[in-house]
């Protein structure tokens, strides 16, 4: 299977208070196409880093990542945003939704801010509504809505510019745990029926399972 | 105690940009309020400093009207003193520049009525053709014991010889602009001038009752209680009222700051609040630390506004009597009990402003408050709409009711109910305004108009930033507005004047108007009889009633009737009782053309029949004509109390001429220019402190506005460092807070020309209750443009620092920020 993100030596530090914090000592790591990722690790361990990296929302001290044979973590921000908005879509523990706009609104901002027309997405509206099940929810607000079904509409705002990976940083971090089955299952399918490359970044060995490959962040290394 | 004082201090210092920004408002405002108060009383010190050097331990002064000789013997019981004295006015051939303004006194005179020191004196009697000079005087035009100057009187040159140098500060004779100041002697007046009677009467006296006692035996005589005079009450007030309505209005600009700051405060305090509160704190306690730190920013506010103020009493000093002697008179700028009231004004400002959204916080529960339940949302609150409908409506009507004895309290309420039913209904303004102006910008900026509308219709601190918009720069629209208008409005009525000098506020006696024809280079004179306070059967007074001739006040004046009424209206104005009125005064007391006016005279209450009514700004639209010979079969006064003179000659040599004509002091002569100019610096001078007091206004109304910016923009950190990583990019960011900002912009201007017009014409009918004619005040098309462009530029520069630091945020920390 091709390979599509590509991590080679990858380090990270941070200076704090003129101390140099390392929390990423050199990761290598390759993952393909339709792969399902969770990245398991103790607090500190580096897991979101190295998922915040690989977004291109971090620059690394040191190493290399490509997306796609893109040499990606020397892009400009112009060129990495690109890249985000056509190949990457993040979802997080808060859901980060607009209040006063409905779910479509929600779930076609990115796009309508960047210019795009909504007509050119409309199929694509159709198609994520119907996948993460809000369908006869599409007008209503996010007060309106439960946890779990905000977070649906985070993921499917997500996934309106059809990216190839979805980085998840504690999706279920937020949820009760019948919500966060239920959006695990989501994951799964997306990632199923899609095609997506999913990577997550879980304390919970539940939903850690619902990945085909777990790797194990330890001081700054995979275990 | 003690640690709700700790927990308050640590909030204080914990932003110290907002603490700053909320202390600044404060301290403005109580600034201004502090100099405004202390305006009116630094004002009443100088007249009555002024007043001490005039007339000294004097507090009664009597003279006839016109300062002619009083021929009676004037004898007052139960007085300190009565001294007679002559005051004249002639001229140097020193400096033509200057009159010379002499009193006469005998030593002991003059020294009784002032407390002064001679700097040199000559050790022979104070009689015959000796003077006294004032120190400064001396030095000014190089003049000594010894040295004569020729003074000239009614034509006559007399030498006189200075016998005496008064030390500066003591009395009348210290240096003024254009007026050298002198005493002579009583032998001078009686010898050389053969003026045996006084025309001036200095009193003093304890006894209150003397006053009255002085009018009812001299009924003909001016008598004047010199500190404690209803006109020099009438001065300060025509100087300090509006000022105090334009601080009114920051006042009310700062507190609706504060107001708006405390919600955001309280709201961002709401983890503290429940995290204290679920580990036992009271609803009492967090509210006490909440009061407690607006306590504190009332104080620390107060005292620096103390300090502010002084600093805005002397611009504002400098301001006011920049173009008179004054300046000179030492007055204090610090007043302890103002002070005190300035601090418990700010504490009172900040609570009360504050208290709503700091009591809004005892309602919530501990799960809302902890589970972040309450969000800073704004959706319109119908009640608070009607009742902002209600209130314009009751604005409205209550001037349908009302009458002209209520109007002053019906106009001011009226002003009041309409400016808070404004505000209350900007939210259901703006369900209105937005749409349409979202189909607008939608198709310039595309989906950022959809989206920036939304926001703006639902995010409460941007809804804050209109309000201050619509009411900071619809306070301005109504200052620049008032100061524009009275500006071209007295342009305008100079520029229809036809006279070359008038001589007004006296009495010309028909001698002196025969001289003034007779002088060469006169022309033509026009001698206009008037009286003031006139009662009338409408239970109201006119302040000026004219007799006139309304042809030939036409070639003169002020081009009075020509322009609003018929040729046969005007003719048959002498054909009877008939009486011309202004709109104003037709408008005001509802008496249309075809009624009548009874009009008290002589001989008692005459119906006088309206015939036609003029447009006219002159005295606020307080005048009223009838014809000049029905005045003199109706009212029997002597001289004329207006003058005005045609000249071929060069203006300033023919006033000189009839100055000269007039010892009695300086006659109150002005050549059209003059009076234009006077007229426009008295203008000026309080427009442009209104413009500087509405400046900083707008100045704290931007620190708001700038405010609400950051922290509208800051509580979205974590939804765009969201959509960046979503691949938004840093421009489409910045663009939606800029096409944000614009709709606030737009949305701010309209509402500020709306509210600004409404404010304004109600404004102006307090002003009309006030008896000003609100024909003076008009509203162009240039300030609606230039607030509404005030609105755009200032909501766009607020918004540029906030919006691209938003935008170039780190992704990562928008998205762990809480």
């Amino acid at each position: 299977m091709e390979t599509i993100i590509k991590v080679n030596n990858l380090h990270k530090s941070y200076n704090s208070n003129h101390i140099p914090t390392d929390v990423l000592k050199g990761i290598d790591l390759e993952i393909k196409a339709g792969e399902f990722v969770s990245i398991m690790g103790p607090s500190g361990s580096g897991k979101s880093t190295l998922l915040y990296l690989i977004g291109g929302l971090e620059t690394p001290s040191e190493g290399n990542i490509y997306i796609n044979d893109q040499h990606f973590n020397i892009m400009n921000d112009r060129e990495q945003s690109k890249i985000r908005q056509h190949s990457i879509g993040f979802v997080f523990q808060f859901y980060n939704l607009v209040q006063h706009l409905t779910v479509e609104e929600n779930i076609l901002l990115p796009v309508l801010l960047n210019g795009g027309k909504k007509k050119q997405y409309i199929t694509q509206l159709e198609m994520l509504l119907e996948k993460v099940g809000l369908t006869d929810k599409r007008n209503s607000y996010p007060r309106e809505l439960s946890g779990g079904q905000q977070q649906r509409v985070s993921i499917a705002r997500a996934l309106i510019n059809s990216p190839k990976i979805i980085l998840a940083d504690e999706p279920i971090g937020n949820l009760d745990s019948k919500s966060g089955t239920e959006i695990m299952e989501l994951f799964r399918d997306i990632n199923q029926t899609l095609n997506t490359i999913i990577i997550q970044v879980t304390h919970n060995e539940k939903s850690a399972e619902y990945g085909n490959r777990i790797l194990h962040v330890q001081d700054g290394k995979i275990a | 105690m003690n640690s709700i004082l700790k927990v308050t201090v640590k909030n204080l210092l914990s932003k110290k940009g907002r603490s700053f920004m909320l202390l600044i408002s404060i301290v403005l405002s109580a600034g201004l309020v502090y100099a405004s108060l202390n305006i009116s009383l630094l004002t009443r010190d100088i007249f009555t400093n002024s007043f001490t050097k005039e007339y000294g331990e004097t507090n009664i002064v009597m003279h006839k009207d016109d300062f002619s000789i009083i021929d009676d013997d004037i004898v007052i019981d139960d007085v300190d003193y009565v001294i007679g004295t002559n005051n004249f006015v002639g001229y140097t051939t020193l400096d033509s520049n200057y009159t010379v303004n002499m009193q006469s006194f005998n030593l002991e005179e003059f020294e009784t009525v002032y407390d002064i020191t001679f700097l040199q004196k000559d050790n022979s009697l104070f009689t015959g053709n000796k003077i006294l000079i004032g120190e400064e005087n001396s030095t000014t035009h190089n003049i000594t014991i010894g040295d004569s100057i020729t003074l000239s009187i009614l034509g006559n040159d007399y030498d006189l010889v200075v016998y005496g140098i008064v030390a500066e500060g003591d009395s009348y004779l210290d240096y003024t602009s254009n007026q050298i100041d002198i005493v002579v002697t009583k032998d001078f007046i009686t010898d050389a001038l053969e003026v045996t009677n006084f025309n001036l009467y200095l009193i003093k006296t304890d006894n209150s009752n003397t006053v009255s006692a002085i009018e009812t035996a001299y009924p003909e005589l001016t008598v004047l209680d010199i500190y404690n005079q209803e006109v020099l009450i009438e001065n300060v007030q025509s100087l300090t009222v509006p000022l105090m309505l334009t601080v009114a209005s920051v006042v009310l600009v700062s507190a609706f700051i504060i107001f708006s700051t405390y919600k955001i405060i309280v709201i961002e305090r709401l983890a503290f609040i429940g995290t204290i509160r679920s580990i036992g704190a009271s609803k009492r306690k967090t509210t006490t630390s909440l009061l407690l730190e607006s306590v504190l920013y009332g104080l620390i506010g107060g005292i620096f506004g103390i300090f502010m103020g002084i600093g805005f009493l002397q611009i504002m000093f400098n301001v006011l009597f920049s173009s008179t002697d004054f300046t000179s008179i030492e007055v204090a700028y610090f007043n302890p009990l103002y002070g005190l009231f300035t601090v418990i004004l700010a504490i009172l400002l900040t609570v009360l402003s504050s208290i709503i959204p700091i009591i809004k916080t005892t309602k919530y529960s501990i799960k809302e408050v902890m589970f972040s339940e309450i969000k800073n949302n704004s959706k319109l609150s119908i009640p608070k709409a009607i009742i902002g409908l209600v209130l314009i409506i009751i604005s409205i009507l209550l001037q349908v009711v009302s009458t002209h004895e209520i109007d002053v309290l019906t106009s001011l309420t009226s002003v009041l109910f309409v400016s808070i039913g404004f505000i209350f209904i900007i939210p259901l303004l703006l369900i209105i305004l937005s749409p349409i102006l979202e189909k607008i910008l939608y198709l310039i900026f595309g989906n950022n108009a959809v989206v920036a509308m939304k926001n703006i219709r639902f995010d409460k601190t941007l809804l804050n930033n209109i309000v201050l918009l619509t009411v900071g720069l619809g306070v301005i629209f109504v200052i620049n507005n008032f100061s524009g208008s009275v500006a071209s409005v007295v342009v305008d009525a100079y520029a229809t004047a036809q006279f070359d000098l008038i001589i007004d506020n006296t009495t010309i006696d028909d001698d002196m108007l025969v001289q003034i024809e007779n002088i060469d280079d006169i022309d033509t004179v026009l001698a206009v009889k008037q009286l003031t306070n006139v009662q009338t059967d409408k239970g109201f007074e006119l302040m000026y009633l004219k007799g006139v001739n309304v042809n030939t006040y036409d070639e003169f004046g002020w081009d009075t009737f020509g322009d609003y009424l018929s040729q046969e209206t005007m003719d048959s104005l002498d054909e009877g009782n008939n009486v011309i009125l202004t709109n104003f005064i037709s408008k005001k007391y509802d008496i249309p053309v075809g009624d009548y006016i009874g009009i008290s005279t002589d001989s008692g209450i005459v119906p006088f029949k309206v015939i036609g009514t003029v447009s006219n700004v002159l005295y606020n639209g307080n005048i009223t004509f009838i014809a000049d010979n029905i005045f003199d079969e109706n009212f029997e006064i002597e001289g004329y109390q207006e003058v005005f003179i045609h000249t071929s000659g060069d203006i300033a040599t023919t006033k000189n001429a009839i100055k000269e004509l007039y010892p009695y002091g300086v006659l109150p002569i002005e050549s059209l220019q003059q009076m234009l100019q006077t007229n426009q610096d008295g203008n000026q001078m309080i427009f442009s402190l209104m413009r500087g007091v509405s400046l900083i206004a707008m100045f704290i109304g931007s620190i708001g506005i700038i405010n609400n910016f950051l922290v509208s923009f800051i509580s979205r950190k974590q939804l765009v460092a969201n959509l960046r990583s979503l691949g938004l990019s840093t421009i489409s960011t910045i663009k939606l807070f800029l096409v944000e900002a614009l709709g606030v912009g737009l949305i701010g201007g309209i509402l500020s020309v709306i509210f600004g017009v409404i404010y304004f014409t109600y404004l102006s009918l307090v002003l009309e209750s006030l008896n000003i004619t609100s024909e003076v005040f008009t509203y162009s098309f240039k300030e609606m443009a230039f607030v509404f462009g005030s609105s755009i530029v200032l909501s766009l520069i607020a918004s540029i620092s906030p919006a691209i630091k938003l935008a170039k945020q780190n992704i990562v920390k928008g998205i762990k920020y809480e």
